[in-house]
């Protein structure tokens, strides 16, 4: 234990992490500690006073892949998983591409950025719009479940008591048409910063798929209005692209947004993608 | 705590709070001071160094977690071949820095170099992203790192691409 206040473990697998995690409950995890130091200009971090980091446990850091799916360790770095080229879905490639600088993506890891309390990170909105999957344990049980299902419009991520995410499951799929804008002053999060990724592919000049996810301080998609222009042909026709906003715009209408303006912006973002299938 | 760690290819021990900076224990306990401390807040980049082989801002590094990993520094890495690639194509090129950026720009050359030995201008321009610092010309700069792969090229492997 460190003499002054702090006491880290450093776990080299699953089961110690759990069994000093079950001893110690308070405890926070660290991996790439990107958030939990952020804004800390002082002359010494302000740290929990357990600490948990991951940084030895391998099984979490490790990368494999089928032919439909990448599965990502949690603790994977941002660098690491951008470096994995064009096998990398376009939206999450750019949105990674977009994150902060080189040597915080060196850094921060994927779970870091997923289970982020305070807002939506970076990863979450092209994470949510590929159907990403998120496996959490704890040190008795294991759980699959949706990147949109893990977390609510607003508040952190539904986590349970000492629930680990521990890998990230993403469908390799081709996608023909994505738009990624990043809102924000700059490259680093704030609270009127979100992300917004639309994806969209055809067969045969028919819009076979569609999904569109929003997030930041607050986390936006609805599978239903997506549905509503799959099957149309391509280049989508006016008046449908319309609808599709004027299906948005009521759906947001009564939302909580952290401000006005984010709505206005998520709407103008809305109407460019999908008038750009029109195109 | 104790952290133990390779610095610039030495084994260190050092006792420090687990809420220390990598880079006030550079700076304060091995007088290290090619590592700036500016922003503090990972944004400005002058405090890089090459921790377990990546670049890293040292201030968002806490004491425990450099804990067995290695470190290098501008100092470490001075004492290398190829930071004399670097030297020797930034000389060439005309790149002139600030004392605030330099350890940083010089070692975000050698982990551009390190991934991609023949870097693209845009890997370029993206590597140093995280060098916040407008006393060099990109344009310039972008020449240097080019230079540098050029010099490093011709020292490996004995012929200019």
């Amino acid at each position: 234990m460190d003499e002054l206040h702090n006491q880290v473990f450093s776990p080299g697998s699953l089961p110690e992490l759990f069994s000093s995690w079950s001893r110690f409950p308070d405890a926070v995890l660290f991996s790439g500690g990107t958030e939990l130091v952020r804004g800390q200009g002082g002359l010494v971090f302000r740290l929990p006073r357990n600490l948990i980091a991951l940084g030895r446990i391998e099984e979490l850091r490790r990368f494999s892949r089928t032919e439909r799916f990448l599965d990502i360790g949690a603790t994977a770095t941002l660098s690491e998983i951008l470096a994995l080229g064009k096998i990398l879905p376009e939206a999450l490639r750019r949105a990674i591409a977009e994150t902060a600088n080189p040597q915080v993506r060196n850094l921060a890891t994927i779970g870091g950025n997923i289970c982020c309390p305070s807002r939506r990170m970076d990863t979450f909105a092209p994470l949510v719009a590929l159907d990403a999957r998120l496996e959490l344990r704890t040190a008795v049980s294991s759980r699959w479940i949706s990147a949109s299902r893990f977390a609510p419009a607003f508040g952190p991520p539904l986590l349970g008591a000492n629930e680990l995410l521990t890998r990230i499951r993403l469908p390799l799929e081709t996608w023909d048409y994505c738009v990624h804008r990043r809102l924000g002053t700059s490259r680093w999060p704030d609270d009127e910063g979100a992300v917004f990724s639309f994806i969209a592919r055809a067969q045969k000049g028919i819009l076979s798929d569609v999904r569109m996810a929003f997030a930041g301080k607050t986390l936006v998609r609805d599978r239903e209005i997506d549905n509503a222009i799959i099957g149309k042909s391509l280049p989508l026709e006016a008046r449908m692209a319309t609808a599709f906003v004027d299906r948005w715009r009521t759906a947001v209408a009564e939302a909580q947004f952290p401000s006005g303006l984010l709505k206005d912006r998520f709407l103008n973002l809305v109407e460019q993608a999908v008038f750009g299938l029109c195109d | 705590m104790t952290v133990g760690f390779i610095l610039n290819g030495e084994d260190v021990v050092v006792q420090a709070g687990a809420d220390r900076r990598l880079l006030d224990i550079l700076r304060d306990t091995f007088k290290l001071f090619g590592s700036k401390a500016s922003c503090r807040v990972g944004r400005c980049g002058s405090c890089s160094v090459i921790l377990n082989g990546k670049l890293v801002p040292s201030c968002l590094i806490p004491a425990f977690s450099v804990r067995g990993g290695e470190v290098i520094t501008i100092e470490g890495f001075m004492q290398t071949d190829e930071y004399l690639d670097i030297a020797a194509g930034f000389a060439r090129s005309g790149v002139e820095m600030c004392g605030f950026c330099e350890s940083a720009k010089i070692l975000a050359t050698e982990a551009l170099l390190d991934k991609s030995p023949r870097p693209t201008r845009e890997e370029i321009l993206s590597a140093f992203d995280g060098v916040l610092c407008r006393c060099t010309d990109p344009r310039t700069l972008a020449e240097g790192v080019a230079a540098a792969s050029d010099a490093r090229q011709r020292r490996l492997y004995g012929r200019a691409p």
